[in-house]
């Protein structure tokens, strides 16, 4: 009996690892991950006093309207064209509210030519919802009345700061443009945060499982009941299910708890790159 | 009937089970990236349609301040026209396209060479920040829809959808090029 068992069970496990692998799909391009914050000087224009005045800026104006307003000034594109960076980066990012996609995205490309001489190109990416108040050509006035004026003389806090008191000015009045997305709290935060965050969520909830586990085995082998621990189990098992519908985070959980179960040999090991010799090189 | 056969039967009950399930969950994943890809598809139309509705504007307001331009203007307008009487193909859409963008690229380099009044006046600056921000929309579209498609026909080509996307009778969509 065991025998004619044995093989079918690893028959199942090969198949179910092989289709795990094969959905494998690689990464279609690389965009740079949110840093957290709403200005993100990676070309290193402001000093940091600019920065934080920015950030406190653009903090305040999503208190007062929730329009999210994001500056990313960066010297390399990742080989798009600025349009297409500052687009794949504010979709990329979901910079505004998803209700009524209250997002902008100041985009400023710096080129440094030499020491003395720089040039540069900026986009106002204007989300779904703010088109009505901010249309392409109101952008197109302020970008050109107040900000190019300041960045043509290097003054980037100026132009940014001048730019974006601008844009509010704009949008700040128009109830439209408010996300009606309310702060929540108790457990629906937690559900919400479990829904952000399934990876997270799985780990707490695998871990605890793993643990369970554990304990079954533990009083199996004591000879005890091993009712408590099973019931903590399913406990989880249902907790998972409530924190979050989709069942995400239970099948991370439950792929946690396998995983910290059956140890993975090897999985620390360094990888090449992929990289390949044509036979170069020299011997004796 | 011993309990081997029990087995074997759970077994194939199974695997059987497993194989439809898998099946529909391909196809439908196949269709529902097709329907993404068509809805990026009129995501363009909509914003051609958004840049076709600003050139009358274009041409009255350039009308009245040029004198020899005409040719330009009658060449925009009847590919305006040509535009709106188009049935739907994506290869006559971009050849009209094409040709609309090169007039109007000719409008506005001969209206910034010989006509500083037009070009510095907030009228005709607002009317070409809204083309050429629509012209962005346009080609931010074709990425989208282009990106969808991709999706789309890798999912129909490699192995599971392969199989599937032919019992079904699936076909890969064009990319759009050019336009």
């Amino acid at each position: 009996m065991e025998s004619y068992r044995q093989p079918a069970y690893l028959l199942i496990l090969a198949v179910l690892a092989l289709s795990v692998t094969l959905n494998v799909v690689p990464e279609a391009y690389s965009l740079p991950e949110p840093s957290g914050y709403m200005i993100n000087d990676w070309a290193y224009l402001l000093t940091w006093e600019e920065d934080d005045s920015l950030e406190g800026l653009c903090r305040a104006i999503e208190e007062d309207t929730t329009v999210e307003v994001y500056v990313v000034t960066t010297t390399d594109l990742e080989g798009y064209d600025l349009s297409e960076y500052s687009y794949r980066l504010f979709n990329d990012w979901g910079i505004g509210k998803a209700d009524v996609n209250n997002g902008l995205l100041l985009a400023f490309h710096y080129v440094d030519i030499n020491s003395t001489h720089f040039s540069y190109e900026f986009r106002i990416e204007v989300g779904r919802g703010l088109e009505g108040v901010i249309t392409d050509s109101e952008a197109g006035r302020i970008g050109r009345d107040n900000m190019s004026t300041w960045f043509d003389w290097a003054y980037f806090y100026d132009g940014f700061y001048e730019g974006i008191l601008e844009l509010y000015n704009k949008f700040k009045d128009d109830p439209s443009v408010v996300s009606s997305e309310g702060t929540i709290i108790g457990f629906a935060a937690l559900q919400a945060w479990a829904y952000a965050n399934p990876l997270l969520a799985g780990v707490f909830i695998g871990v605890g499982l793993w643990f369970a586990g554990a304990m079954t085995q533990v009083a199996l082998l004591r000879g005890r009941i091993a009712a408590v621990p099973l019931v903590f189990m399913a406990g989880l098992v249902l907790f998972a299910w409530w924190l979050d519908g989709s069942l995400l985070v239970l099948f991370y959980s439950i792929a946690i708890a396998i995983g910290a179960t059956v140890t993975v040999r090897g999985a620390g090991r360094v990888r090449g790159g992929g990289g390949r010799t044509e036979g170069g090189g020299w011997r004796t | 009937m011993n309990r081997n056969q029990i087995t074997c039967i759970v077994l194939l009950a199974l695997v059987l089970t497993g194989l439809g399930a898998f099946t529909i969950l391909t196809y439908n994943g196949l269709v529902s990236s097709k329907l993404a890809a068509d809805n990026k598809w009129a995501a363009i139309q909509v914003q051609y349609e958004r840049k076709i509705e600003l050139i009358p504007q274009l041409v009255d307001l350039v009308e009245n301040y040029t004198e020899y331009e005409e040719d330009t203007l009658t060449a925009i307008t009847e590919l305006r026209t040509q535009w709106l009487n188009l049935n739907g193909s994506p290869t006559e859409q971009a050849n009209v396209s094409t040709q609309l963008n090169l007039a109007l690229n000719t409008l506005f380099v001969a209206i910034s060479e010989n006509y500083p009044t037009l070009y510095a006046s907030t009228l005709y600056q607002e009317l070409f920040d809204e083309i050429t921000g629509t012209e962005n929309r346009i080609t931010m579209a074709k990425l989208d829809y282009n990106d969808a498609v991709t999706a789309y026909n890798t999912a129909l080509q490699t192995f599971p959808g392969s199989v599937i996307g032919g019992m079904f009778g699936l076909e890969t969509m064009p990319l759009y090029l050019g336009g």
